[in-house]
C-alpha cells in the first residue's frame, strides 16, 4: 500500500512537472500563446513559429526542467547528508562557488571554446566551496555552524564574483552580476543545455547512488558504518555529485536560491523523512517549481523580466524564516 | 542597457553659467570629464588647450577620436582630479555627477554641460555650445556645415513597401524611435519596428520578440565585440542567427560611433543608407559588413 | 558461528585503551560485557564492529573481521550503539527496514525475506503496534525498543549492544534484555556492555569483566562477580545474593 502511495507521488509530480515544461513551451511574454501562430496559414509565420519554440522555448523549458531537477535532488541529498533541515546548495554557499568559478572562466578564460569550459569552471567552484564548508564546519556540523559557515562562503564567493566582474574587460560586468547573483532563464540557447546536461546527468546519477546510504544515515555515521556503507565513498559521491550536477546548473543560469531547500520540505509530508525516498520526489517538484516560477517572470509585459531568482527568493526566504522558528522551539 | 542610453544622451546645457562670449579670452585650460563632452572639445579647441579628458576618450574602441586624446592626461571624473588640473573650463554631461559639478562651481570654474542628443538639432546644439564654451564658434559652424552636407547625402525616401528595421544593442534593447539611433534609421529610409518612445532610449526586446516583430533588417550595435561577456553571448542565439541568416538583412555598427551623439553618426547614417540601397538591388548578398 | 578476539590493542586519541584481551565464544550466547567506565567496553564492541582501527586479530568463523567485504560484514554484525537516535522522524516500520539495509540488492526492491526479518524483529522486539508511528513521538523506553528492533531485523549471527538499558525504566529495562535473551534463544550471539550488574548477571550465559583494557574475570555470572572482584575492579562493597535467574548484586559502599 505505501509503494503504491510512493509511486501515485512520484506520478503525480512527474506529470505536473510534464505540464509546467509543456507551458513553459507555449506561453511567452505576457502569458500570450503560441499554439495559434503553430497553425498559422502564412509559411513564414509558421516557420518563425518554429524557430522560437525550437531554439528559444525548448533550450528555456529544458533549463528549467534540468536545473529545476538538479536543486530539488541535490537539495534533498544534503539534508539526508549533513542530517539538517536547512541545508541546501545555496545556503551552504556551493551555488555561488559555481557562480565564481564560472565567471572566472567565462570573463577570464581563454577566449576560443571557453563557453563550453564554463561549467567546468561553475563545478570546481562549487566543489570548492563543497570542500570550505566541511573545513569550516567539520563532522556532524550543528545547524548553527552549517548555516553560518554557509553565510560566510556565499558572502566571500558573491564578493569575489563582483570583483572579477568588475575586474572583468567586459562592457557591462555590471550588468551581468545581476545576472550571476540572480539567476535566470532569459534567452538561453540550445548550446548551455548542450555544455551543461552531461554534467548535470552524471551529478544526478553519483547523487541518486547515494539513496540507501542516506537512509542509513538517519541512524548516525557509524549505525550507517555497521550496515555496510562505506563512509568516506558516500561522501564522496554526494558531494561530488552535488558539485557536478549544481555547478553545471550555475554556470549557465546564475545562482537560484532556496529551490533546493523549500522543495524537500513540501515533499516530505507526501512521502515521509526518509532521506532516499525523498530524492526522486523531491527532484520531480523541483522541476515542476522551477517551470512554474519561471512562468510567473514571464506575466509582467513590460520592462525587463524580473530575475528568476528574484521570484525564488521571494517565495523561499520567508518559508526559510518560517523553518528557522520551527526548528528553534522544537529544540529549546 | 541605461548606462549606454544615457552616454548616448549628451548635451550642453549652458549650465548657468554663461558660455564664453566673442570678446573674451578664449580658455587655455579645459578639463572634460565625459566622453560626449571630449569628442567635441578635441575637435573644436585649439590643440594644447585641453589639458585632461575622460578615461575611455583614448581608448579606440570607446572613442572616434582616439587618437587626439593619446596625449592628453586622464581623469575619472573626480573632483580632485579635476581641480588639481586648475582648469578654467570645465566640460561635462547633463549627466554628469552633480555633486561633482557643485564642487567645481564652488572654484568658480565656469561649466558647461552638453546634452543628451536625440536628434539631429540636439547634435547642432551641442557642436555650438562647445564651440563658443572654447572661443571658436565658426570651427563650430564649419562642422555643423560638413555634418548638415553628411547627412543630405546619406538621406533616403522610405520604400512603396516599408522596410521594417531594429537596431538591436547586445544586452538584448532595441533603440525606441526618440534617439539619435531611432532618427537614423528614420533618416535612411527604413521604418523602425519599436514604434513606442522610451525614456532610457531603448526597450526591452528579447530574441523571441524580436522575432515576432519581423524586422527586414537588423542593425546590431556591438560594443567591444571581442571581450566576453552575456551580452555577446545573447547575439550568439542560434535563434537570432538563424532568423537573419533567413529572413533578414544585417549589419554591424560599432559602438564608438552612437554612443554620444556627435556629428561622427554621419558613419552611421552612411552605413545605414548603404544597406538600404542593398535592398533596392534585389536579392544580392544579404548584409553590408 | 565461532567469534575469535586474540591480543587486541586499540588506543583511542594516543591513549591505548584495549591491552591486549582475548575472547573466543561459540553461538548461541549471551556474553556481558561489564567494567567500570574508562574500562575499554566500548572500545572492545567497536573495534569487533571494525569502526576503529585495531591491532591483533578479531575472526567471525576464521576470517578477520576487517577483511571481510563491508556488506558482508554488515549481514554477519549488527550494531547498536549506545543511545543510538533517529535523525529523521521516520515511522518505526521504516526505521526497522534499515536494518535489511545489508541484504537488499543493488536496483532491486525488497523481497518477501526482508518484509518477513522486518515483521520478526517488530515482533520479537513488541513495536508491531507502533509500525506507523513517527519514531520522535514515541516515549523513550518505546523507541529504544524500535532501535533495537532495527538491529535484530538485520538477522545477524553476532548482535553488538553497547548500554541498550541505560535511560530505560525497569519495566523497559526488562523488556529490552528479554527481547535480547530472546533472540540468542533462537541461535545467535550477542554481546552486551551492560552497567546493571543485576540484570547482566540474571539473563547472560557468561560475562567478560573488563578493567584498564584487560580482562580481569571471564566466566558464568557467579564466578565473575564475586566480592573480590567487585572490590578490587569496581571498588565497591556489594550485597550479593540469589541463583540463576534470581542472582542480584547490590553496591552498598565505596571502598576507600
Amino acid at each position: 500500500m505505501q509503494r503504491h502511495s510512493y509511486l501515485l507521488v512520484n506520478l503525480g509530480l512527474a506529470l505536473l512537472a510534464c505540464v509546467f515544461f509543456v507551458a513553459s513551451i507555449y506561453v511567452g511574454r505576457g502569458g500570450e500563446l503560441l499554439v495559434g501562430k503553430l497553425h498559422a496559414i502564412d509559411e513564414t509565420d509558421r516557420s518563425l513559429a518554429w524557430l522560437i519554440l525550437r531554439e528559444v522555448r525548448l533550450p528555456r523549458a529544458l533549463l528549467g526542467l534540468f536545473v529545476g531537477a538538479t536543486l530539488g535532488l541535490t537539495g534533498a541529498a544534503l539534508q539526508g547528508l549533513l542530517r539538517n533541515p536547512l541545508a541546501e546548495p545555496g545556503l551552504i554557499g556551493a551555488s555561488s562557488g559555481a557562480a565564481l568559478g564560472a565567471v572566472l572562466v567565462f570573463y577570464f578564460g581563454l577566449a576560443a571554446g571557453s563557453a563550453m569550459l564554463v561549467p567546468f569552471g561553475g563545478v570546481v567552484g562549487a566543489l570548492l566551496s563543497l570542500g570550505i564548508l566541511y573545513l569550516l564546519a567539520g563532522r556532524n556540523p550543528s545547524i548553527v555552524t552549517l548555516i553560518l559557515a554557509g553565510v560566510a562562503i556565499s558572502a566571500f564567493t558573491s564578493a569575489l564574483t563582483s570583483l572579477a566582474l568588475s575586474l572583468a574587460a567586459s562592457p557591462y560586468a555590471v550588468y551581468e552580476i545581476i545576472f550571476w547573483l540572480l539567476g535566470s532563464f532569459t534567452d538561453r540557447s540550445m548550446d548551455q543545455v548542450r555544455f551543461a546536461a552531461p554534467f548535470m546527468a552524471i551529478g544526478a546519477i553519483l547523487v541518486a547512488s547515494t539513496a540507501r546510504g542516506l537512509d542509513a544515515l538517519t541512524l548516525g555515521e557509524d549505525t550507517a558504518a555497521t550496515l555496510g556503507f562505506n563512509q568516506s565513498s558516500l561522501k564522496a559521491r554526494a558531494v561530488l555529485g552535488t558539485g557536478l550536477a549544481v555547478g553545471a546548473a550555475v554556470s549557465v543560469t546564475g545562482v537560484i536560491g532556496f529551490v533546493g531547500l523549500v522543495v524537500p520540505h513540501l515533499v516530505r509530508p507526501l512521502v515521509g523523512h526518509q532521506p532516499g525516498r525523498l530524492l526522486l520526489p523531491s527532484a520531480l517538484a523541483g522541476a515542476a517549481l522551477l517551470l512554474a516560477a519561471d512562468l510567473l517572470v514571464r506575466l509582467p509585459l513590460d520592462g525587463p523580466e524580473p530575475k528568476l531568482g528574484v521570484v525564488t527568493s521571494l517565495i523561499g526566504a520567508p518559508f526559510f524564516l518560517w523553518l528557522i522558528l520551527r526548528t528553534r522551539r522544537e529544540t529549546p | 542597457m541605461k548606462p549606454i542610453a544615457s552616454l548616448l544622451a549628451i548635451l550642453i546645457v549652458a549650465s548657468g553659467l554663461a558660455p564664453a562670449r566673442a570678446g573674451e579670452p578664449a580658455p587655455k585650460r579645459i578639463v572634460s570629464i565625459n566622453l560626449c563632452s571630449d569628442v567635441l572639445a578635441l575637435e573644436l579647441a585649439d590643440p594644447g588647450t585641453v589639458k585632461s579628458v575622460f578615461r575611455v576618450a583614448a581608448d579606440p574602441e570607446d572613442s572616434p577620436v582616439a587618437d587626439l586624446a593619446s596625449k592628453i592626461p586622464l581623469n575619472n571624473a573626480t573632483a580632485e582630479e579635476i581641480l588639481a588640473a586648475r582648469p578654467d573650463l570645465v566640460l561635462a554631461h547633463r549627466f554628469s555627477s552633480p555633486f561633482t559639478l557643485s564642487l567645481v562651481a564652488r572654484a568658480h570654474v565656469p561649466v558647461v554641460q552638453v546634452k543628451d542628443a536625440s536628434n539631429f538639432e540636439d547634435i547642432r546644439d551641442n557642436v555650438r555650445a562647445v564651440a563658443a564654451a572654447v572661443g571658436h564658434p565658426e570651427r563650430g559652424e564649419a562642422w555643423i556645415a560638413r555634418f548638415d552636407a553628411s547627412l543630405a547625402a546619406s538621406k533616403r525616401r522610405p520604400p512603396a513597401h516599408p522596410l521594417r528595421a531594429v537596431i538591436y544593442q547586445d544586452l538584448g534593447g532595441a533603440a525606441a524611435a526618440n534617439t539619435i539611433l531611432g532618427a537614423l534609421l528614420e533618416h535612411a529610409g527604413f521604418e523602425n519596428v519599436v514604434t513606442a518612445p522610451s525614456s532610457g532610449g531603448f526597450v526591452n526586446l528579447s530574441i523571441e520578440d524580436l522575432i515576432d516583430k519581423r524586422p527586414d533588417f537588423v542593425a546590431v550595435g556591438v560594443y567591444r565585440a571581442k571581450e566576453p561577456s552575456l551580452a555577446h553571448a545573447l547575439l550568439a542565439h542560434p535563434a537570432l542567427r538563424d532568423y537573419i541568416a533567413g529572413h533578414a538583412r544585417a549589419v554591424d555598427l560599432p559602438a564608438k560611433l552612437w554612443t554620444c551623439g556627435t556629428p561622427f553618426i554621419t558613419d552611421i547614417a552612411d552605413r545605414l543608407a548603404a544597406a538600404r540601397d542593398g535592398f533596392d538591388e534585389p536579392k544580392r548578398q544579404a548584409s553590408a559588413d | 558461528m565461532e567469534l575469535r578476539v586474540e591480543n587486541l590493542r586499540a588506543s583511542l586519541g594516543g591513549a591505548r585503551v584495549l591491552r591486549g584481551p582475548s575472547v573466543a565464544a561459540h553461538s548461541p550466547n549471551f556474553i556481558g560485557l561489564v567494567g567500570p567506565n574508562g574500562a575499554g567496553k566500548t572500545t572492545l564492541v567497536r573495534a569487533i564492529a571494525n569502526l576503529i582501527p585495531f591491532e591483533g586479530t578479531i575472526a567471525l568463523d576464521g576470517a578477520a573481521v576487517n577483511v571481510i567485504e563491508a556488506r558482508a560484514r554488515a549481514r554477519k554484525i549488527a550494531y547498536l550503539a549506545q543511545g543510538a537516535e533517529s535523525h529523521w522522524p521516520l515511522t518505526a516500520e521504516r526505521l526497522v527496514a534499515l536494518g535489511r539495509l545489508p541484504h537488499l540488492e543493488p536496483f532491486r526492491a525488497p523481497q518477501p525475506s526482508d518484509e518477513e526479518a522486518i515483521e520478526h524483529a517488530m515482533e520479537l522486539a513488541d513495536v508491531a503496534q507502533f509500525r506507523q508511528r513517527d519514531v520522535l513521538t514515541l516515549s523513550g523506553g518505546e523507541r529504544a525498543r524500535v532501535l533495537l528492533a532495527r538491529a535484530l531485523a538485520v538477522e545477524a549471527e553476532l548482535l553488538l549492544v553497547d548500554e541498550p538499558v541505560a535511560s530505560l525504566d525497569p519495566y523497559h529495562q526488562l523488556g529490552v534484555m528479554e527481547v535480547l535473551r530472546a533472540y540468542v534463544d533462537r541461535g545467535r550471539m550477542v554481546i552486551a556492555v551492560l552497567h546493571d550488574l543485576s540484570l547482566a548477571a540474571r539473563f547472560c550465559d557468561r560475562l567478560i569483566l573488563l578493567d584498564e583494557g584487560v580482562i580481569r574475570a571471564d566466566g558464568v555470572p557467579a564466578q565473575v562477580l564475586t566480592p573480590e572482584n567487585l572490590r578490587s575492579v569496581y571498588r565497591v562493597e556489594a550485597q550479593i545474593g540469589g541463583e540463576g535467574r534470581n542472582f542480584f548484586v547490590q553496591p552498598m559502599k565505596r571502598v576507600e
